[in-house]
Order: structure tokens, then sequence, then C-alpha cells
């Protein structure tokens, strides 16, 4: 979302909520990358990618009357769309735990062949963190947020006790945010 | 509530990670609302989790935008949702004139008739399932008042022992205790015991060790009266040499007891060649 806005948030969730189609064109344009990336990366295979993409949009469009300013941002909202809806679609697919690390670390879409091809990709900043993330703090941001995992679940993959686990995700997203300053 | 320390506890990180629990997710909302800085924590950490999501960004292909629009084109005719955007009143309005109206009736029905069949079939399992389950609950709970009465007898049965038990430990610290040893050579280490009350006449028996009698036979006390040996009962070996034997009383006079083996039911006068233990009563 490099490009100036010609929309302030409240104007396109008026927009929305009128059934404005060029407000929802708009919002298409400008958010769909983003939550095209997160659906991609939780199922890791493009047709179903498609499809749940459409669906997330379809979501919006309808339920924008749940949309609740005073409970976040639009973009958050949209966000939690498509990640519920690409993590009940992977549920439904019934992917194990071990297959979700396998996915996460033959994520195709990070290989710099393909992100260079792809504009809509911050591919330089995106390197950076991944190269100051150890996999650790990596994997335990990714399988919670891209692979839907439990706290157990985790607990499980990384070894550690489950009590453990949210004092990981801390640390991990504080590392996170340490390099996205210096960026 | 230490907000600090709740801001630090990673329950913030996990959230915005889509980690947290209901229950986690539904305190840490509610926290938001009461304390402005565990809100702007939030924010703060989703602004970054969001920024590192959008750098992982991906151009959908274009087919993905031209079905959503014609999906939503459809919807907007079905639904009659006016194109241009609008209020609500436009969107009743529409719809008279609209000739697909007609059609859109009858397939409502077909649905409402088929939900309404399914409800029916929906109804009639559960009040099957409701049937046998409650016939299953009828047998449990008939089971269990069975149970309970059976419990209810048993615990009176105690109750009664234990009665029984405690007026026989208080008897027996107002009664002499009379101990009885073994009378001939022959048969040595022999010991029975007799308690008794001289003014309430009552006696209680305990065996410590006799020989088990042959069935046809059976143990009898006596009690010695001026020399003369005074009936005091044939006894049940087992309750005895577990416990108490209650026996006939015996009057106050009494200088002796002893013990003898008779034939079942007893004899009007000991067999005194068959006299086992016998022991005198204490001054």
């Amino acid at each position: 979302m490099g490009t100036a806005n010609t929309y302030t948030e409240q104007e396109l969730v008026q927009g929305l909520k009128a059934r404005d189609q060029q407000i929802f064109g708009y919002l298409y344009d400008h958010y769909s990358p983003a939550l095209y990336g997160v659906v991609l990366k939780v199922l890791n295979d493009e047709n179903t990618a498609s499809d749940v993409l459409q669906e997330v949009f379809l979501k919006i469009w309808r339920s924008i009357d749940k949309y609740d300013t005073e409970k976040g941002r639009l973009f958050t909202w949209m966000l939690n769309i498509a990640r519920n809806t690409a993590i009940d679609s992977l549920r439904s697919k019934g992917h194990k735990l071990e297959q979700k690390i396998q996915e996460l670390n033959n994520d195709v879409y990070l290989q710099t062949s393909q992100l260079t091809v792809q504009p809509a990709v911050d591919h330089l900043g995106l390197s950076k963190v991944l190269e100051k993330l150890n996999k650790e703090q990596r994997t335990i941001i990714d399988l919670a947020y891209y692979k839907g995992c439990t706290q157990e679940e985790i607990a499980r993959v990384l070894d550690i006790p489950l009590g453990t686990v949210k004092t990981r995700m801390r640390n991990a997203i504080i590392q996170l945010r340490n390099i996205l300053k210096q960026l | 509530m230490d907000v600090q320390r709740y801001i630090s506890s990673g329950i913030i990180e996990s959230f915005v990670a889509g980690l947290a629990t209901d229950q986690e997710v539904r305190e840490l909302q509610a926290s938001m609302v009461q304390f402005p800085e565990i809100k702007a924590a939030v924010e703060a950490v989703q602004l970054d989790m969001e920024r590192y999501v959008n750098m992982q960004s991906v151009t959908p292909p274009e087919v993905v935008k031209d079905r959503v629009f014609q999906l939503i084109n459809n919807e907007g005719v079905e639904t009659a949702v006016p194109v241009s955007g609008g209020s609500y009143s436009e969107e009743e309005s529409g719809y008279p004139d609209e000739p697909k109206v007609v059609q859109l009736v009858s397939p409502v029905w077909k649905y409402v008739a088929a939900a309404a069949i399914i409800g029916l079939l929906a109804s009639v399992w559960m009040n099957v399932q409701y049937f046998n389950s409650s016939n299953e609950w009828q047998g449990k709970y008939q089971a269990l008042l069975t149970d309970k009465d059976k419990m209810m007898a048993d615990n009176q049965v105690m109750q009664t022992r234990m009665d029984e038990s405690e007026k026989m430990l208080s008897t027996l610290r107002t009664m002499k205790m009379v101990p009885m040893y073994t009378v001939t050579p022959t048969r040595p280490g022999l010991l029975a015991t007799v308690y008794w009350n001289p003014k309430s006449e009552e006696v209680l028996l305990t065996v410590n060790n006799l020989p088990a009698p042959a069935p046809d036979q059976q143990y009898q006390l006596w009690g010695i009266v001026n020399g003369k040996p005074v009936d005091a009962g044939v006894f049940d070996m087992d309750k005895a040499s577990k416990g108490f034997a209650k026996m006939k009383t015996m009057v106050a006079g009494a200088q002796m007891f002893a013990i003898t083996l008779e034939k079942k039911g007893g004899s009007p006068t000991p067999t005194l060649t068959a006299m086992y233990v016998a022991g005198k009563v204490s001054g």
C-alpha cells in the first residue's frame, strides 16, 4: 500500500456498507495481494488459494455490516477473515502437523526467483527479516499465524514445556519488531 | 490487575499471532476495554505483525477479481441490491418490478418445505433417541435405587454392630476379668477369659486358645458357686474366639469359672475329666 490512498478507512467502510462496487474494486486492488499472501502461505497451493481468496472477498462484501470500527482496523478485520477462511480450508484437508512444518520449510513463494516476478512483495525487507529471525522464532510465529497451530502443537514441535510457549512467542515477536524497526 | 505484568506475559503476542485460546482472547478483549495501555500495546504489536504479513504479499491471478465481481453482481440481482449503491428502501422497492421475483418465490418454498421435512425427521429421530435413552436412564435409576436400599440396610447392620461393640466396651470396663488356664498337663498353653459383673450377673467369654471341638461336641462354661458347678451355657467357638460370646448370667457368689467339653447342646452336669481350663475369681 505504498501508493497514495485516495480513500480514508472510514470512507472505505462507508462505501462498502453502501454496497459501492467502485470502492470494493479499490479495496480489492489494494488489499488482495496481502490477503492472497496470507491465504497462499497457509495453503501452499495456488489453485485452492485462488478459490479461498475469492471466498474471502465475498465474505468481506457480505459481512461488512458486522465489521465494528471500535474493535480494530479494517485491514486487521480482513486479515482475520483471510487467515480464518484459509485455515478452515486447511483443516478440512486434514493436514498433519508434520506436513505443516514441511510446507513452511518448502515455501516456494519465498524463493527469490518467485519474488522478483511478484512486484507486490517487499522482498528486500522480507529477506532481511528472515535473515535475522532465528529458525525457532520464525517457526513459532509462522506455525501459529499461518498454520493455526495450537499452543500444545507448538510445544510439541519445538519440544518445549507448554507453559513456555507464550514467552517464546513474545520473544520471537519482540525480535521481529526490533528487526522491522531497523528497516 | 498488574497491567505491566499482563502486558509482558506474552498473552498479547500470542493473541496477535492467533495462538491465544478462546478464554485468553475474551480476557484480553475485556482488559483492552478497561486499560488503554493494554489496548495500545495490542495495537502496536498488531501493526508490526501486519507489516510482516504484508511483506509476504503475492499478487493474485487476475481471474479472481473477475470471478468475485461476477458473483457479487449476480448476488446483486438475486437480492436486488442496487449496483449504484443506495439505501435499503430502494432494495425493497426493487422487488415487485422484477419478473424474477415470481421465480424466486417457488425455490424458497421448496427450501422451506425441505427444511420442514428435515426438521420433522430430525424431531422423530430425536424422540426415538430420547425414548431409548429415557428407558436406559430408567433402568439405571432403578439400579441406583436398589443399590441405595442395600446400602441403607448394610448401614443399619453396621450401626447395630457398632452400638453393640460400644456397649460391650463400656461394659467390659466395669467387669471382673477371670483368666482361665490349662488344668491338665496333657493340654498345655490353653487360655480363655471370662468377664463377669457380679452385680448385674452378666457374663462374657472370650477364647484365646482352645482346640476346635469335634462336630458333635461343644464347650460349656461353668461357674463354681460354693463348690457346686452352675451352668453358664454352651458357646459358639467361632464367635468366642474372634470376639466375645454372651453367656448365661452368673450369681454373685461364684468363686471360679471353668470350661468342659460336652456333647452338643451341653450337659446338666460337667464332665470333669473333660475340663480344659479353669480360673479363680480374684478377691
